[in-house]
């Protein structure tokens, strides 16, 4: 097919190819492992699905109970996964806005490995049954300096390239992901030192560990998501952001109201009331850096763009997280609300809008970003289109059939909870279907998951594809970008 | 935008803007004032500060009416902890019998004795009384309305036939005049002091009972309380 494309006359260069090929190694290498313990989480995710419903299920295996293998997917998804993909997305786009020439990553792929070795240390950890009682923290304290230090030797080159660039102008993605990259160990290590090594006393305990929970999703998870969305849909679009004079402002708003938003969690719960109300009203504040954002993003469709959706992977997985992220934020928002928390808290509501960010948001808007990036960087097309659209769809229905049946399984769950006359068996009976349909969905992102790592894998290392194709490396002139127009939106 | 370029197909995307243009465009629209409507305003901002005024009002009073006092005892933001502390919901039992102390301080002690031992054939004994330990409905008549005439009182190792002209009062005649909460606290009292041992009686079991007998004048005998259970 790219025989058949006529080059542009105007830009015969492949767009910043020095720059990509100066990341490419370590990029290569985080995303590998990324992919690696994305598949990993989705493999213990479905045991532990699988164990929701049929408790007999590798019941005889004493790593594989419940207790530990619900929390060791739920770490490799955030650790392994998130932030090796995140790290990898971030570098390469930190280099590209920034036009900075990277040089020496091979010290990057050592710190790569390193934290990769963390991450393997600290799951073997939580499976072997060292691991801690805080949600999304559990894997043991002693992996986590060593975590911490190979995560600031990455994230340092991040921020370098920032510096070393020779780029004049700041483009908002560039914020949300230089914001993210300096929340993370901001919240890792006051959530460490205040749980563990100096651990603070009682109520204080559950307060940090909301906060904690709360930050790596809305300060790790939906920036580095959303700073993608915002450069792939003028990517991609050919037309710039809707309002983007508002940016800096959702950009502020969201930052300040975040942090303290995680306090929310707890609404209805043990801890001071002030605390609660104080969570909730962010929460509610939060609706403000929402609207921002929605009319930035989707206003980016209006005119033209929608139809653009129908001919682009990239573009729809951009165009889901975006959707995802306000989506997920209004449930916050909702959950925050007392009467609605007395029924959602401690049930599977609570964790379908967690699992709307880290997997909506971050993980489709990373799909769409390695999807463009990938082929530059390797300088070949991907092998199968229709893996790809199998990727898509199977992602997207696992995403949405695991969120319907989780909120609605979870608000039936909330309103039995807090009926005296129903037996506690017979909540948990009467969730089990729910269960079932999220245990499917568990199995399509799975298999989603795989088309995803086949495809990368024949990329990178089949040597063979690149030679049966038709065209070998793809010509400089089909990964030139055109120049963008200032358009008048009013007009 | 003249079109949007076709796509090369998902195996690889074409670019539509380069990364230098899209970061040149953007930061001049940054710096751009957005277009008025025909009206003359712009909407967008407008919208945005009412949005912004509404939510930090809605905001604001939200927490005056959820922040629990900033107590940090206060777990459910719907209770006002100072409102809370003057309802008997919010007694705790040693606060119960601190008021009743003070009250047979103040109203008991001169005819019954600090001890609750009362004086011989003046005034009978509290301490170990089938009175006062026994049916709930009794003693509250007792206290509500007086006793007098000769009656029968036995102790945990004596039965004392009691008779004397003295009368008991009732403490819902001046110069009492108990509310039906002082009547349960110092009922509480005499129930689990002078080594008594019998279960409190709450504020609206005494409500029942003197709603009960509203009809009755003066004081009970004997006979008159044998014949509730
Ligand atoms: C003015 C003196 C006086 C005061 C004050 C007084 N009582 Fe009595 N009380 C009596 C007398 C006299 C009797 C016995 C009446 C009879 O023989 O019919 C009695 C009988 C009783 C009895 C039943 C008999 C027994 O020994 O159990 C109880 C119970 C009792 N009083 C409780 C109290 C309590 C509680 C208070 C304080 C709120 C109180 N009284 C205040 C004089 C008093």
């Amino acid at each position: 097919m790219s025989a058949s494309k006529p080059s542009s006359p105007v830009l015969p260069v492949a767009e910043a190819a020095d720059i990509d090929a100066a990341v490419r190694l370590p990029v290569l290498v985080l995303l590998a492992f990324a992919i690696l313990w994305l598949l990993t989480a989705s493999a213990l995710g479905l045991v532990a699905a699988i164990k929701l419903t049929r408790p007999d299920f590798l019941a005889s295996c004493e790593w594989l109970t419940f207790g530990r293998v619900y929390p060791a997917a739920l770490n490799a998804l955030a650790y392994g996964w998130g932030v090796s993909a995140g790290l990898a997305v971030a570098l390469w786009l930190m280099a590209r806005l920034s036009r900075a020439v990277l040089p020496g990553g091979g010290l990057l792929v050592v710190a790569a490995v390193c934290w990769n070795v963390g991450v393997k240390l600290g799951i073997l950890g939580i499976l072997a049954g060292w691991s801690n009682s805080v949600p999304w923290l559990e894997m043991p304290r002693q992996v986590m300096p060593f975590l911490l230090v190979a995560y600031v030797c990455m994230a340092a080159w991040v921020v370098g390239a920032l510096r070393a660039g020779s780029s004049p102008r700041l483009y908002v993605s560039q914020w949300w992901v230089l914001a993210a990259l300096f929340w993370l160990p901001w919240l890792l290590t006051a959530a460490g030192a205040m749980l563990f090594f100096a651990p603070v006393r009682g109520t204080v305990q559950s307060v940090v560990a909301a906060w904690y929970a709360h930050g790596l999703l809305a300060l790790w998870f939906a920036p580095l998501g959303l700073g993608l969305v915002y450069y792939l849909l003028p990517k991609l679009l050919g037309k710039p952001i809707r309002a983007y004079y508002l940016a800096p402002f959702g950009f502020w708003f969201y930052a300040l109201f975040s942090a303290w938003a995680g306090a929310a969690r707890l609404a209805d719960g043990p801890v001071p009331a002030w605390t609660q109300a104080a969570g909730a009203i962010a929460s509610f504040m939060l609706l403000l850096p929402v609207a921002v954002i929605a009319v930035n993003l989707f206003g980016s469709f209006l005119g033209g763009g929608l139809a653009a959706l129908g001919r682009g992977v990239v573009l729809r997985f951009a165009a889901v997280a975006a959707l995802f992220f306000v989506l997920s934020t209004l449930l916050y928002v909702a959950m925050a609300l007392p009467g609605v928390a007395a029924i959602t808290r401690l049930t599977w509501f609570a964790a379908a809008s967690d699992y709307a960010v880290i997997y909506g948001v971050f993980s489709f808007a990373v799909f769409g970003a390695v999807y463009y990036l990938a082929p530059r960087l390797v300088g070949r097309e991907w092998p199968f289109a229709s893996l790809i659209r199998a990727h898509f769809w199977l992602a997207l229905a696992g995403l949405v059939l695991a969120g319907v049946s989780l909120s609605l399984g979870g608000l039936q769950q909330g309103r039995e909870l807090t009926n005296a006359k129903i037996p506690f068996a017979d909540v948990t009976q009467h969730t089990l279907p729910y269960l079932q349909a999220a245990t499917l969905a568990g199995a399509l992102l799975l298999l989603g998951h795989l088309a995803f790592a086949v495809n990368f894998v024949k990329l990178v290392l089949c040597p063979r594809h690149r030679a049966a194709s038709a065209a070998a490396p793809v010509p400089a002139s089909l990964l030139a970008a055109p120049e963008l127009e200032l358009e008048v939106h009013a007009s | 935008m003249s079109s949007i370029p076709s796509s090369l197909g998902p195996r690889l995307e074409s670019a539509a803007a380069s990364d230098d243009s899209i970061q040149r465009v953007h930061a001049g629209l940054l710096g751009q004032k957005p277009e008025p409507e025909p009206g003359g305003y712009a909407l967008a901002p407008l919208a945005l500060l009412g949005l912004m005024s509404a939510l930090i009002l809605g905001c604001c009073i939200f927490f005056v009416r959820n922040r629990g006092g900033f107590d940090p005892l206060v777990y459910n933001g719907r209770i006002d902890p100072k409102s809370a502390a003057n309802t008997s919901a919010a007694l705790t039992p040693e606060k119960i019998i601190a008021n009743g102390k003070a009250i047979y301080g103040l109203s008991c002690i001169q005819c019954h004795g600090p001890e609750g031992k009362g004086q011989p054939s003046l005034f009978p004994p509290l301490a170990g009384s089938d009175w006062a330990n026994g049916s709930e409905d009794r003693v509250i008549r007792i206290l509500l309305h007086g006793l007098k005439d000769p009656i029968k009182v036995k102790t945990v190792d004596s039965t004392l036939d009691f008779a004397s002209s003295n009368k008991m009062p009732s403490l819902l005649a001046p110069p009492y005049g108990y509310s039906d909460a002082k009547i349960s606290f110092v009922l509480t009292y005499v129930r689990q002091a002078f080594g008594n041992n019998a279960p409190p009686i709450t504020a609206e079991k005494v409500t029942a009972v003197r709603e009960e007998i509203a009809a009755h004048k003066g004081e009970f005998t004997q006979a008159d309380l044998l014949a509730v259970p």
